[in-house]
């Protein structure tokens, strides 16, 4: 099967629409994962609906509620070049200007990473320690959804048929630091063996309020590692207590044997991961 | 619906500062066009997956791999290849790379240039790690990465 119809909507209900109507369609926003698996064969669409001509999807980073708002086909670039997300998001510029290459970081956006859904994406682990929820549209109208709800399986969303994202939402904290950690086996151009996306949120006294441990690489979703958190709220912060975050946080993992690492390995990596990443993310988080 | 009913699509865009108008089929990637109806040939077919950056063009000043984009997308965009680098006989960049040898078999040689011009373009005055780091998307099988980093160091500042 070759792409027979390639459609350019100019709005969300007019996708929505196509998507529906149209057997065999696919949604093409950056297209740096749907064109390999087309070159491939594993992506067979015979109608390609093109997200790049609808306005309010278009790339854009807001304030919101002292958080952010990152609309669908906002590029990894964009996200490395914002000097507020640089400054108040760190562990995600980390994330994405270690996706792919220059040339990729200026066509893949933010919501395809999500959407593509792939265990290995650098950027879902730490939205996930963020607490982002996704906007969505479809034909029963506009949803918010956490990003914890958002991955069923691999490469399966809970995107509902003619639903797309039409925006990420971060929300605001006052004394919060993020950081994102890869381990591959060069830097450039690498799928990660595991990645690691942490918050750590401090109250007045320095304590942990909150915190978000996401993982990748280490089952078939990007997970959160909910025994691993559960440990740091309320706690001082120590090296010694996110040692003990990041051995639980194994035990939120069911990593797998692939040619880029057993999943034995994967599993002794986590512990050392998460416990540099929370250690990062404390300093960042601390009043300077 | 059959084979070859595809729907062809009127794409209008300028390639190398000349507008180009043509229909193409709505699976045709642009490297396919700019190569095989465009006829120029210095985007090079490589990897096809995104990973190797010879087919690199830039898309309104802006470097992508040429493999992975469809031609219907780029409809009212600014194309430049490495055709339109040299425009009153060779580049600043491209005598750099001459100066340094910085071709041996030269395949992978188009995308380099363009990439690196794209770079430049926002990071004028770059740090040798930043010239390495703004070309990781480019793979050199001869290995000349450090003939290309020292071109595209010697070339940063000089006038495209």
């Amino acid at each position: 099967m070759t792409v027979q119809i390639y459609e350019r909507p100019e709005s969300v209900e007019e996708a929505t629409r196509l998507l529906l109507e149209l057997e065999g369609s696919y949604l093409l926003s950056g297209g740096t994962d749907l064109a390999v698996a087309m070159r491939h064969g594993k992506a067979q669409p015979s109608v390609v609906v093109d997200l790049k001509g609808i306005p309010e999807l278009a790339s854009s980073i807001t304030r919101l509620n002292g958080g952010f708002r990152i609309a669908a086909n906002t590029v990894m670039t964009d996200l490395e070049r914002d000097e507020d997300v640089r400054q108040e998001l760190p562990g995600l510029v980390e994330a994405a200007e270690v996706v792919g290459s220059v040339q990729i970081r200026n066509r893949a956006t933010l919501a395809g990473n999500l959407c593509n859904a792939s265990p290995a994406a650098d950027t879902p682990p730490v939205l996930m320690a963020l607490g982002a929820s996704l906007e969505l549209q479809g034909r029963g109208g506009q949803r918010s959804l956490s990003i914890d709800d958002f991955f069923l399986g691999y490469r399966q969303t809970s995107l509902e048929p003619g639903e797309l994202i039409t925006a990420i939402t971060i929300p605001g904290r006052e004394s919060a630091g993020s950081a994102f950690l890869k381990l591959g086996v060069r830097r450039a151009m690498e799928i990660s063996i595991v990645c690691v996306g942490v918050m750590v949120e401090l109250d007045e006294t320095g304590r942990i309020s909150s915190a978000g441990i996401g993982l990748g690489s280490v089952a078939p979703t990007t997970v959160r590692a909910k025994n691993g958190e559960s440990v740091l709220i309320g706690s001082e912060p120590s090296t010694e207590l996110f040692a003990e975050a990041g051995r639980l946080a194994a035990s939120d993992c069911r990593p797998i044997d692939d040619l880029r690492a057993s999943g034995e390995y994967r599993h002794a990596m986590v512990p050392v991961l998460v416990r540099r990443a929370l250690a990062t993310a404390w300093e960042r988080a601390r009043p300077s | 619906m059959g084979e070859g009913e595809a729907v062809m699509i009127p794409v209008a865009m300028s390639v190398n500062g000349r507008p180009v108008e043509l229909e193409v089929a709505p699976g045709s990637f642009l490297l396919e066009v700019i190569r095989d109806a465009l006829e120029l040939t210095g985007p090079k077919e490589c990897c096809l997956e995104g990973e190797c950056g010879a087919c690199t063009v830039m898309v309104d000043g802006v470097s992508i791999n040429s493999c992975l984009v469809l031609a219907a997308e780029v409809h009212g965009s600014d194309i430049t290849t490495v055709e339109g680098l040299a425009t009153d006989g060779l580049s600043a960049l491209q005598g750099a790379f001459l100066d340094h040898a910085a071709a041996q078999c030269g395949y992978c040689i188009p995308g380099q240039l363009v990439a690196a011009r794209a770079f430049l373009d926002v990071n004028s005055n770059p740090t040798r790690a930043e010239v390495r780091e703004a070309l990781a998307g480019n793979l050199c099988r001869c290995a000349g990465y450090e003939q290309i980093t020292d071109a595209v160091l010697d070339a940063a500042g000089a006038p495209s």
